[in-house]
């Protein structure tokens, strides 16, 4: 006989409302953790993508819609600028490098930029096989490509026209895999690299099929660019050079760190309304906890006054409704984190076979432990007004209403 | 040894009980006579330091039980004070040995397993050891409290009606095993009962009157 015996044997008599309790706060915990992990892996993720980049010049349109397009590749391009214009913009000496991008096509799915080995360099890739792509129609794989597609080095690979996975093909136009990177964490590991040249070449041609690509061709003869990726000189230019651009030119200047800002305060809104909600959860947990100790009570003063009889103090009684709270806080709290934690497992899973895309566990942080330490914190609370009543319960008078 | 120096057990100003006094030597038994409502509860549960009384003083071992803290009392009622009720006696969500040992636990002594199956095979009850005390009738279930009452070995049992539901058979043998059980670890035995089936001897017998 041991306190732990007196607690679980109590829960046992009566598991329902205890489950469901253990449940409801299982639920919110897990709910505020995956959100955290989701928050975490989500911005971790962009971080990673937009670093060093501080504006994305494309076509004419939405700047968020460039920031998708050129940087996550998430969405299709607002339109091309032509190589010309970005060959003087890139003089401009308020620039310190630019990294021009070619869109079009794909490879199942991966799409495949026309651009420079600064790219790769430029998201810290390392060739796991092969080296770089030197001369029109030679291709680089990034590692998710290279593992979904498997293709290898000296494969010929086809593109298909457009940015998502077609049956376009572009069969007269094989590029030739010369190298494989290995895992960045980034944007890059679902990519295929090339030379701006490839993009041109197979473009050179209209599609004859294609009555708009025709009519474009003829109105846009000279070669174009989907965007060019810009590296300050000088903090100066955030200042001179976005206007410069959208009130001289055909082009368009986007700010990364701008757009992502307004991406996450809308998306922001989502989450912690989610927040919230896991949060209301928890509370209801702790509210289920606190309905369900204080019924218990009721059902339990004869055990109470009995106990005391045999020689239990009022502290030991108190200490018993409040460990029994404690004890269903804490179930609560691991299997909370336990469903996060699974849920990570899944979504990692979901998303590499879904979308190709890394999504790594984040397990726990510091920041999820003082959600358990909330829930733990408000089962205590629940357990005290309950733990007072049994406190002070008059053993004579309940005796007597009893027998 | 316990000694009742000029107790008025009650509520509140309500006095329910006078017993000028009364002194028990252990292994010695008392008998409570009462009609219902005469105040043998009432006076049990001022023995068993449960009911502060309102005048007089009661002495377990030479230690006031009413001068003490309540912790204090607590402590000297789960080590040195066995109570047996005539219902109600166990915690249900528990199984019988675990209601057996739950007053030694309480009350932070030694859970003597040894011990609790000597008792048990006393009172007869040792094939129900693993059983849920609310899978068992309430004779056995009274057998099982007097079996937690001696656990902790005190050296005052009191038995509240403790014959009242049972039948003429299970009557005759509870008494048997209290007084027994009693007479061989020395401990004053005080049994409170309006049962006229109760005729055997006891050492010293108080008449209550209804006065409620």
């Amino acid at each position: 006989m041991t306190l732990s015996t007196l607690i679980i044997s109590n829960l046992r008599f009566k598991p329902l409302t205890a489950i469901f309790n253990v449940l409801l706060l299982a639920m919110g915990i897990a709910m505020i953790l995956t959100l955290s992990h989701l928050d975490r892996q989500l911005s971790g993720r962009m971080t990673k993508d937009l670093k060093g980049i501080d504006l994305v010049v494309s076509g004419k349109g939405s700047p968020l819609q460039i920031i998708l397009s050129t940087l996550f590749h998430l969405d299709i391009p607002t339109g091309n600028i032509p190589a010309e214009e970005a060959t003087t913009l890139a003089k401009n000496t308020l620039i310190k490098s630019v990294i021009p991008m070619a869109l079009g096509d794909n490879f199942q799915g991966f799409r495949i930029i026309g651009t420079t080995n600064a790219y790769i360099d430029h998201y810290g890739g390392k060739f796991a096989q092969g080296h770089a792509a030197i001369n029109s129609m030679e291709a680089v794989l990034g590692s998710e490509a290279a593992r979904v597609s498997g293709a290898h080095i000296g494969d010929k690979i086809v593109g298909a026209h457009g940015l998502v996975n077609s049956d376009d093909l572009h069969t007269d136009f094989p590029y030739t895999v010369t190298g494989i990177l290995t895992p960045t964490g980034t944007v890059l590991d679902r990519v295929v690299i090339t030379p701006v040249a490839s993009v041109w070449h197979v473009h050179e041609h209209p599609d004859a099929d294609d009555p708009e690509d025709v009519i474009y061709k003829q109105e846009h003869p000279e070669n174009e660019l989907t965007a060019l990726l810009v590296t300050y000189k000088s903090p100066l230019a955030a200042a001179q050079l976005p206007r410069l651009i959208n009130k001289n030119s055909s082009m368009q200047a986007a700010s990364p760190a701008f757009e992502v800002a307004r991406l996450t305060r809308l998306m922001g809104t989502g989450s912690e309304l989610l927040s919230a909600f896991g949060v209301i959860l928890i509370g209801f947990a702790a509210f289920g906890f606190f309905v369900t100790l204080n019924t218990a009570i009721n059902d339990r003063l004869h055990d109470i006054a009995l106990m005391r009889v045999l020689g239990a103090t009022r502290q030991t009684i108190f200490g018993l409704i409040v460990s029994e709270a404690m004890l269903l806080g804490g179930l609560g709290s691991i299997l909370g984190s336990v469903l996060a934690l699974a849920f990570q497992a899944g979504a990692a899973w979901y998303v590499e076979t879904i979308y190709h895309m890394t999504l790594p566990p984040t397990g726990i942080s510091a920041q999820d432990i003082w959600i358990i330490l909330l829930a733990l914190v408000l089962s205590l609370l629940s357990a005290i007004l309950p733990a007072i009543r049994a406190y002070r319960l008059i053993i004579p008078r309940t005796l007597s209403r009893l027998s | 040894m316990l000694t009742i120096r000029n107790l008025q057990a009650g509520y509140h100003d309500h006095i329910v009980v006078n017993l000028p006094d009364l002194t028990l030597q252990s292994g010695q038994t008392c008998l409570i006579k009462g009609l219902s409502g005469s105040g043998k509860t009432t006076l049990l549960q001022t023995l068993a330091g449960l009911l502060r009384p309102l005048k007089g003083c009661v002495l377990l071992g030479g230690q006031d039980l009413h001068q003490m803290t309540e912790s204090q009392r607590d402590r000297v009622r789960g080590a040195s004070i066995g109570i047996v009720f005539q219902t109600l006696n166990l915690i249900k969500s528990l199984s019988v040995i675990e209601n057996i040992l739950l007053g030694a636990y309480l009350s932070g002594q030694v859970q003597d397993l040894d011990l609790a199956h000597t008792l048990m095979e006393k009172l007869g009850i040792a094939d129900l050891k693993t059983r849920q005390a609310t899978d068992i009738s309430q004779g056995q279930a009274q057998r099982v409290a007097i079996a937690r009452a001696l656990m902790t070995s005190p050296s005052l049992l009191l038995a509240d009606e403790p014959t009242s539901s049972l039948d003429d058979h299970a009557c005759a043998q509870t008494l048997t095993l209290l007084r027994s059980l009693c007479q061989d670890s020395g401990t004053i035995l005080i049994i409170s009962s309006h049962d006229n089936r109760i005729r055997d001897s006891f050492d010293q017998t108080i008449h209550l009157g209804a006065t409620a």
